[in-house]
């Protein structure tokens, strides 16, 4: 009996320490701030900005990153002029855990709502839509960096008023990034056509077994003869397969030039391995989210090699900034930027329009991103009249990747409407693939 | 009359409340919820309590299914969500209000449950604990068949508030949650809460006793739909935003853990759990990285020395049972109020044996 | 002698292999107490839950006041008239032993009869009361002896209110006293009457017994099963003079 005495007193103190803190929760308890270290203190109170995602997953990590980044720069550039003070930008972490918990996303969001002036990131569009309706309710400016869908950008349309404060710098909406992906499957045919002297490339599609890819393998069945190439059969793993053997034999069988992927899950990284072991003789290209950066050269073990991708971050001259971004973004934490890295944009729009606007009174600073015309690191970034991306040329347009011994060099636009950025690439066709279709 | 009903009514409120301490703290928890707003109008507190008692209303539900009737479902995301976005898309198609969709979500649920349920419910044990794991999923499926009328994996938003202030919304939810409660908890007292009880401790028992238990079961696995799919109505009046995360299998093992903390068959006992735990993986935000991992720790070392949740210990440390009448009265106390038997005073330090 | 009270026709049930019961015929009057036994694993158990309709017979039919009882569920079963207990009690554990017998009071042959006995909590006392078990009325029923969770599965069965009882193994567990007790109060509640407000009906009953010294003074007819198969049927004295009944039961202790 004497044994549990203890235990019972450490459960009681437990729960009274609990209790205690209970009640300090509500009062706003501390946030992980990131305030400005090193410099010299700047004058006037930080302007503090949330980022807001689910930081344990690689999408967050990399909205926390490139924000840091970012904050540092202009903090170190002399901070934000607002009228004729400079003040900091401090961020505020915020972990929305919206992968597994959709009421907490809004709830973090709401936690943070009086303490904060403005809001970036937002990763899972259920997540998004409820966090977007609390942040409105405050009237608070908040621009959205790594989620596509279309609706979230149509309510500023619809009701203007009310969702003015939405903005959304990155990605591109899943309708433009559909028509991207079919101009690098162009870029990757006319190498085919001109290396290999095949006049009509077979296209094999492989989506992974989602709802999200239904429509684009609908649309994929229809483009593909347009675009003067044979399909040779679609294929559907499932998104968390981890083993493509049988369809990756049966792509090699059917005769296939070309893989066209649609694929989220995991089973990209299990892909682009398998590829590469079995030597398939086609060239890979499409959406292939796990290999758009990250650690995916980890992850496959160093195969992966001419696997290629849409993709929106790459080190290529899309801006003067983008590839100081990358070089610098890969140096300090090791790792290729995912596409929410382009919160690093946001943060500089941000800062820029609260400039303009001389007041971080969020009528106004709408007010002037409305008018922005930045040279994001993914391209020239305008706004549409709702809010969103404007996509084509001489705007963003997204870029096609391809890995190379864990470097990924981008191969697209390449002389798309007279497009070519300072580093890209041609596509690279795999040694196997030459070799096979050659003899 | 009426001087004699007040006085009736103080002289229960002394006999039933004030008598035992365990009902004593809830009471003055109940008031100290009620009155909050009158120090604090704070909206995100009000969020995570208004939050708390619709997740507290579908904890209980589910207590009344898995606990009191022994019937563990691991698919209670199938009432919530159904009822969800069957009160979302009424909302927002038809414009029908609150009150309104609310219960019919709530009746949507129910019968949702019952077309996908009934094959399941004449499984048994774990047998129906594992068929019921797949409801909510195949519900998921139908949610992403047909994306032009739920929305997809977007979901539905854009749903009318339950009233347009928090403090309003705040008021609506917790009046309910006391009510339902109290519904829930006096249906689990009541003689036919006793069958459910028989028909989880042996149900070839209860049958050989005279008693349909396909039907009892049938009318706990409806009322406990019904009360989970009124908290899924709420939820989705006071998100405005449906979407597939309402169906997810998280959605139906979260209750398990809210339950088995607070105890489970008590209807109480979840309840109070989801008023500690919620509150408590609130105020977790700000160790973000260690959340879950202090959060787990703290209800497995709960759950180790309170194998019987933390209700029934704070019961068995504030009461006695009389060795005689078996009335629960308050440690303090050295006769039985009820029938005058003498007590061992002081606070009950025999309650660690149970854990041992 | 028999009429047309219980009628059982062929029964036949299979485990596997095991033919358990094995084309079962008997008949049983109104007023009867019938013993029922047999060596250890002649079926005995296995018939009376075919009876109460626990288990579904392979072949056969079971009536009951002329209404065929075959494939019916026990709860409707009880509601005819029929109760039982088991061999090894199936207490609510949790509950309190009150609780434990209110169950079957809420049922609907106890619930609609007797208008003036609504208070279902009293009629679960007499049945206590009458089992010899009420001062332990709240007590949960996980702390009962063997021979009280008995008492219970009786006070259990009576508050069903049948006209047919069957006792599986009553005797089981219990000391002398505690068994010449309870063969009293059986032989009471056959003679039918009023317990408090708990009516009996006065029912015909089925004991299964390996106390064959205490079961031969209360029965009027013995069924002897062995494999499955009614070796024999006759009166108590018949019985324990009938040469095949000693070698079925004791025959292998000879050999």
């Amino acid at each position: 009996m004497k044994m549990f005495r203890r235990y019972k007193t450490l459960a009681v103190i437990t729960i009274l320490v609990l209790m205690v803190s209970l009640g300090l929760a509500g009062c706003g308890g501390k946030q992980e701030a990131q305030a400005p270290k090193e410099q010299a203190p700047l004058k006037g109170d930080p302007i503090k900005v949330a980022i807001i995602g689910p930081m344990t997953f690689i999408h967050g990590e990399h909205m926390w990153k490139s924000a840091t980044m970012a904050m540092e720069e202009i903090n170190a550039a002399g901070g934000v002029k607002v009228g004729n003070q400079s003040r900091p930008v401090e961020i505020v972490k915020v972990d929305t855990n919206e992968m597994t918990n959709i009421p907490d996303a809004a709830t973090a969001v709401e936690r943070v709502a009086n303490s904060v002036d403005f809001f970036l990131g937002g990763f899972r569009t259920e997540a998004v839509l409820g966090m977007q309706d609390v942040i409105m309710d405050y009237k608070k400016v908040f621009i959205s960096t790594g989620v596509g869908h279309p609706n979230l950008t149509k309510k500023v349309k619809d009701n203007y008023d009310r969702y003015k404060y939405y903005f959304r710098t990155n990605p591109m909406n899943s309708n433009d990034m559909a028509r991207a992906s079919f101009l690098i499957l162009a870029e990757v045919a006319s190498v085919v056509k001109t290396d290999l002297g095949i006049e009509k490339p077979k296209v094999a599609i492989m989506a992974e077994s989602a709802v999200w890819t239904d429509p684009i393998v609908a649309a994929s069945q229809q483009q593909i003869p347009a675009m003067g190439m044979e399909v040779a059969g679609v294929w559907r793993p499932s998104a968390v397969a981890t083993d493509v053997t049988a369809e990756l034999s049966a792509i090699r069988a059917s005769g296939a030039h070309i893989i066209l992927t649609f694929m989220s899950g995991p089973v990209g990284g299990v892909f682009a391995r398998q590829y590469e072991e079995l030597k398939i003789p086609a060239a890979a290209t499409g959406i292939n989210v796990d290999a758009q950066g990250g650690k995916f050269w980890q992850v496959t073990g160093g195969k992966g090699n001419y696997v290629s991708t849409l993709n929106l971050l790459g080190r290529a001259a899309l801006s003067p900034k983008a590839i100081p971004f990358y070089d610098k973004f890969v140096a300090r934490y090791g790792e290729i930027p995912v596409y929410t890295a382009a919160t690093y944009d946001a943060l500089y729009m941000l800062v820029e329009a609260i400039e303009r606007a001389g007041s971080i009174d969020a009528d106004a600073v709408v007010k002037e991103l409305e008018k922005t015309d930045y040279a994001a690191i993914g391209g020239r970034l305008v706004f549409t009249e709702n809010h969103d991306v404007t996509w084509g040329p001489k705007h963003v347009t997204g870029l096609g990747t391809q890995w190379s011994e864990g470097k990924l060099n981008v191969f697209w636009p390449n002389g798309w409407e007279g497009i070519k950025h300072e580093g890209t690439a041609r596509f690279v066709l795999p040694p196997w693939m030459i070799e096979h279709w050659k003899k | 009359m009426f001087p004699y009903l007040i006085r009736k009514l103080f002289r229960d409120f002394q006999g039933e409340i004030l008598a035992l301490p365990t009902r004593t703290i809830v009471f003055l928890a109940c008031i100290g919820l009620l009155i909050l707003p009158l120090f604090t109008k704070n909206p995100y507190l009000l969020r995570v309590l208004t939050l708390t008692g619709i997740f507290a209303i579908y904890a209980a539900s589910w207590d009344l299914l898995a606990g009191i009737t022994g019937q563990v479902s691991f698919g209670h995301a199938l009432f919530f969500g159904v009822a969800a976005y069957t009160s979302a898309l009424l909302n927002l198609h038809l414009g029908l209000p609150p009150v309104l969709t609310i219960p019919l979500g709530a009746l949507a649920a129910v019968v949702a449950g019952l077309v996908l349920g009934l094959p399941g419910l004449r499984l048994k044990g774990p047998y129906f604990s594992l068929a019921s794991l797949a409801l909510p999923t195949i519900m998921m499926g139908l949610v992403f068949t047909f994306p032009q009328f739920t929305g997809g994996e977007l979901g539905i938003s854009g749903i009318t508030r339950l009233s347009t202030s928090r403090i309003g919304e705040y008021y609506i939810i917790l009046i309910m949650t006391m009510g339902l409660a109290l519904a829930m908890w006096k249906m689990a007292t009541s003689k036919t809460g006793l069958i459910f009880h028989a028909i989880r401790e042996d149900e070839i028992a209860v049958r050989a006793s005279g008693l349909n238990t396909s039907r009892y079961k049938m009318l706990a696995f409806c009322t406990s739909g019904l009360f989970a799919g009124l908290a899924g109505g709420l939820y989705a009046h006071f998100m405005r935003v449906v979407g597939p995360s309402t169906l997810e299998i998280v959605m139906s093992l979260q209750i398990v853990v809210w339950t088995i903390f607070g105890g489970i068959a008590t209807i109480y006992g979840p309840i109070i759990g989801v008023f500690i735990l919620f509150p408590m993986m609130e105020y977790l935000r700000v160790v973000a990285e260690l959340r879950m991992l202090i959060f787990a720790a703290i209800v497995v070392i709960t759950l180790r020395l309170m194998p019987e949740g933390l209700t029934t210990w704070v019961q068995d440390l504030l009461e006695r049972e009389c060795p005689r009448c078996k009335e629960r009265n308050a440690f303090t106390r050295a006769n039985c109020r009820v029938c005058g038997t003498g007590l061992d005073p002081g606070p009950n330090t025999n309650i660690w044996k149970r854990g041992a | 002698m028999a009429g047309d009270f219980l009628v059982v026709q062929n029964l036949s049930k299979r485990f596997g292999g095991l033919h358990a019961v094995k084309d079962v015929s008997f008949s049983i009057g109104r007023h009867e107490m019938v013993g029922l036994i047999g060596p250890n694993g002649a079926g005995k158990t296995t018939l009376v839950r075919l009876i109460l309709g626990i288990l579904k017979p392979d072949a056969g039919r079971v009536s009951f006041k002329g209404e065929n009882l075959t494939g019916k569920k026990t709860w409707d079963i009880v509601a005819h008239g029929i109760a039982g207990t088991f061999q090894n009690a199936r207490p609510f554990p949790h509950l309190p032993i009150i609780a434990n017998v209110m169950v079957p009071c809420l049922g609907p042959r106890a619930s609609k009869r007797g208008e003036w006995v609504k208070r279902v909590e009293a009629r679960a006392m007499d049945a206590l009361e009458f089992a010899g078990i009420a001062d332990l009325a709240k007590e949960p029923a996980s702390r009962l002896s063997q021979g009280d969770l008995k008492r219970l599965e009786v006070a259990r069965a009576i508050a069903c209110e049948p006209e047919l009882l069957i006792l599986d193994e009553p005797f089981g567990g219990l000391n002398p006293t505690e068994t010449s007790l309870m063969a009293k109060s059986i032989r009471r509640l056959h003679k039918g009457g009023r317990f408090g407000r708990l009516h009996s009906e006065g029912p015909a009953m089925i004991i299964i017994e390996h106390k064959l010294s205490e079961l031969m003074k209360i029965v009027d007819r013995v069924i002897v099963l062995n494999f499955g198969q009614i070796l024999t049927t006759g009166t108590p004295a018949e019985i324990v003079n009938n040469q095949q009944v000693i070698e079925a039961y004791i025959g292998k202790e000879v050999v």
